[in-house]
């Protein structure tokens, strides 16, 4: 009954009545079957015959049993992952799959009152540029905050790429607390990566462009155009990036990409590869080559080798300039003070990852077939000895690329990035051959091949990029899903492949379709690790972390209070009710809306919403909202509870009225 | 040109290969007595894409002049690699190109036992980027998906490929095909 792959592509093919030519092989060598039946499960009768009806193998079932979490029990795991160009950050659990949260964090996220009228729209003002408000993002890379090299479940970081900026997510409620544009650059991409400890978060900038967004023609490419990695200082105290504590470091324009700091005896550098040295502009309305064919040119590019601890301590020393307020160390003294060093990497590199020991950096050439493994103390002493082959057109030493490596192991066509387990093992995702691609890092060979659907852009391990990998899952986060869900119109769902990796063989458990934006990156964290709270402190403000000023604690003390034109109302929500629960105010009027929610117990939430003037803010226990907007249009408008609260959710309402003049 | 894509037009064309699964699934059958047992895995584990009529293994299918580029790499397990969105750059030899090696090379490597090399040789014909032939300018080396690098030569406009000429260049869905009348050979590693 089981169809062969070929005969499933005929029958396609003859349903759509398009002239088909179809080919299926295996890939014996390469890619493993499922793994035997051992009819160890001892099915029931009744069990087998659901299989059958199904079509279900023993393999699916177990895949099933490791995956399904009955209602009541949670995850062991939890994944952050960048919700692409939705602007936000998509939390789920693992091994379900299942989606537990959509985070707003670039864009407004209308079901936790983010970015319609509430405190939270001074966060995404926060991350305007050019003056200009930004309401999308190309979401990248969720990075969890460390304490000595393991996650610490406190905060996450993630940037933005189409933007250049980078927002700070309290793990305590799962709220976007701060968002901080890139005064330098017009994009980044290597972010936001954090150093062991967290003191730093690490963005690098992708497509070079004048510092500071100044014009200058592409003719000055070379002279002018520049790249940057910065530096954002992170107060854990107060949870927020320090912008005045800050720095840049001035890099060459050679498109810098993906980062990584050291952890262990590495830490106190970073590593940022690059993928176009040629400086290529492209023209193509000219009859120059594409900047895709440009940037292919060279055998080698450059991986950057940085000593941020001597850069922070050189900006002190005030050896930086200042470009739009920020502190940026010139390229001139990077390359002169030991700073900044060049090695080759092979063929537009994409992948940049220390390993948990922290003795290596693995870069994926994406034209190439191999995962290159530098050496950390080779770089170093060939660093401390000046033991250069010479420096590149901007004073920047270069190393030698046999001495700076441990050495190359083939993986296949298009290796990207690289993640590790426990056992030392590294798992390299390979787009262009669609596999996980499972090596050793003590014999440097592969040692199994397995596809993916499809194409692999990132990979992700429990905890793999820290100092103590868990080893149980990886997570292939796969750009195209072509043929695995049903469709749904010509915008594919991207597909994350939950793998495990605890067998002799990896064996994919569940592909889980992501309708949201097109994520890119995640990071899996053991669920004990996080301590989010059920509720806020009575009338606590969520991006102060205190009891806000005008928080009504008590129903009583509800009022409403005008002066001249401006009106302050101080509310209250509990179930089912708002006090005050009728407001009239004259056009033109500013009103401040102070709202608290007299709820303390968990799960009990509340929202208020105002007709037709885009306000909606969420009230969960205890929090305090403070809402402002000019009452501009006359009429009557009706507020009401967004939240199901209670039976008598839908009574839980009341009149907003504005006079006109 | 035309005739090679309007091969592909023409009607279904279709190539099998025994899947280890299938085989697994078989014999596992077979030896499972009495109950009906369930399909071993209703999972497909190749990452073998759906098909398009352009793709690159399509159009090679839809050729009559590369059916032993067809076997061979149908022999070297190496067909979803070059059926993947890519882009890839394919340099296609022809029957007459494969015909043109000493006797027996082409059986040789068609042995299960020397899959490994063959792959090696079809690698060698594959990189990534999609280069159009007008793009190639004469010394231009390409770095190709076995490793090593392959030298391009511009005469008269003519291109070739370590000696190879370029006579037809068709663009695929996922990439582009160059076919040319000689195989290919990597030369030794070290």
């Amino acid at each position: 009954m089981q169809l062969s792959i070929g005969k499933a592509l005929v029958m396609g093919g003859a349903v759509l009545g398009v002239a088909v030519a179809a080919a299926s092989c295996e890939n014996k060598a390469e890619q493993k079957g499922p793994q035997a039946a051992s009819g160890a499960l001892g099915a029931s009768a009744s069990l087998k015959q659901l299989m059958d009806s199904r079509g279900l193998s023993e393999a699916d079932v177990e895949a099933a049993v490791k995956t399904y979490v009955p209602g009541g029990k949670g995850d062991e795991y939890m994944i952050f992952a960048s919700g692409g160009h939705s602007g936000q950050v998509l939390v789920i659990g693992v091994p379900s799959m299942r989606l537990l949260k959509v985070i707003g964090v670039f864009s407004p996220e209308p079901w936790q009152g983010y970015g319609y009228g509430g405190e939270s729209d001074k966060v995404l003002a926060a991350g305007a540029q050019n003056g200009k408000k930004i309401s999308w993002a190309d979401v990248h890379h969720p990075n969890l905050s460390e304490t000595k090299g393991d996650y610490d479940g406190q905060f996450l970081f993630v940037n933005d790429k189409a933007n250049g900026r980078v927002a700070v997510v309290d793990l305590t409620d799962f709220v976007t607390k701060q968002i901080v544009p890139n005064p330098l650059v017009a994009s980044d991409h290597g972010g936001a990566f954090v150093d062991p400890n967290t003191e730093y978060v690490i963005e690098t900038s992708q497509y070079p462009a004048p510092l500071g967004r100044a014009y200058e023609p592409l003719s000055e490419y070379k002279n002018k155009y520049r790249g940057v990695a910065m530096f954002w200082k992170f107060d854990r105290q107060k949870g927020r990036i320090d912008v005045e504590k800050s720095f840049a470091v001035e890099l060459p324009p050679y498109t810098q990409d993906l980062a990584d700091a050291g952890k262990l005896g590495s830490d106190g550098w970073a590593f940022i590869n690059s993928f176009n040295t040629e400086m290529a502009i492209g023209g193509t309305l000219e009859g120059k080559p594409p900047i895709e064919s440009g940037a292919s040119k060279n055998d080698m590019d450059y991986l950057h080798v940085i000593n941020w601890k001597k850069a922070e301590q050189l900006v002190k020393d005030g050896k930086a300039t200042t470009i739009k307020g920020m502190k940026v160390l010139p390229l001139k003294v990077s390359g002169e003070e030991g700073v900044l060093t060049l090695v080759g990497e092979p063929k537009s590199p994409h992948g940049c990852d220390v390993t948990p020991d922290g003795t290596a950096v693995v870069v994926g050439g994406k034209l190439d077939t191999h995962a290159t493994v530098y050496d950390f103390a080779k770089m170093k002493a060939l660093i401390d000895q000046k033991k250069f082959e010479g420096k590149d057109d901007y004073g920047v030493p270069i190393m030698n690329f046999k001495e700076a490596i441990r050495g190359q192991v083939e993986i296949g066509l298009g290796p990207l990035h690289t993640v590790f387990d426990d056992k030392g093992f590294a798992y390299t995702s390979v787009f262009i051959e669609s596999v996980v691609a499972k090596w050793s890092l003590k014999d440097m060979k592969t040692v199994e091949k397995l596809p993916v659907h499809y194409n692999i852009g990132h990979i992700m391990a429990a905890e793999g990029d820290t100092v103590s990998p868990d080893g149980k899952y990886v997570v292939a986060m796969n750009k195209m899903s072509m043929d695995r869900f049903s469709k749904v119109g010509p915008l594919y769902p991207q597909n994350f492949q939950l793998v495990d990796t605890t067998g002799d063989q990896m064996r994919i458990l569940i592909d889980a379709p992501i309708g949201i934006g097109e994520p890119h990156y995640s990071q899996m964290i053991k669920i004990d690790k996080l301590k989010p709270i059920s509720a806020y402190k009575p009338g606590e403000n969520p991006y102060t972390g205190h009891v806000d000023p005008n928080a009504v604690l008590k129903e009583k003390d509800a009022k409403i209070v005008r002066n001249g034109t401006t009106v302050d109302v101080y509310m209250t929500a509990i179930r089912s009710h708002f006090v005050p629960d009728q407001i009239e105010v004259n056009e033109g009027d500013t009103v401040n809306i102070h709202l608290t929610s007299l709820e303390s117990a968990e799960d009990q939430v509340h929202g208020f919403a105002l007709n037709m003037y885009n306000v909606n803010v969420s009230l969960e226990p205890g929090k305090h909202e403070n809402i402002s907007f000019k009452a501009d249009v006359p009429g009557v408008f009706p507020f009401f509870c967004t939240e199901f609260c209670s039976a008598l959710h839908l009574e839980m309402a009341g009149y907003f009225l504005v006079k006109p003049k | 040109m035309n005739k090679l894509v309007s091969m592909v037009g023409l009607g279904l064309v279709l190539v099998a290969c025994n899947s280890p699964q299938g085989t697994a699934a078989s014999s596992a059958a077979a030896s499972t007595a009495a109950a009906p047992s369930p399909a071993k895995s209703t999972t497909p584990q190749s990452n073998m894409p759906p098909l398009d009529p352009k793709n690159i293994v399509s159009i090679a299918v839809g050729s009559k002049d590369h059916t032993t580029l067809v076997t061979a790499l149908k022999a070297a397990d190496y067909v979803p690699s070059v059926a993947n969105p890519g882009p890839l750059t394919v340099f296609a030899p022809t029957n007459a190109a494969f015909d043109k090696l000493p006797a027996g090379t082409v059986d040789g490597l068609l042995k299960p036992e020397k899959k490994e090399d063959l792959r090696e040789v079809l690698k060698y014909h594959v990189t990534t980027s999609v280069y159009e032939a007008e793009g190639f300018k004469d010394g231009d080396t390409l770095s190709m998906a076995n490793g090593q690098k392959t030298k391009i030569a511009v005469k008269d406009g003519k291109v070739s490929i370590n000696g190879a000429n370029v006579v037809a260049s068709i663009r695929a869905s996922n990439g582009i095909v160059h076919v040319v009348d000689a195989v290919l050979l990597p030369p030794k590693k070290e």
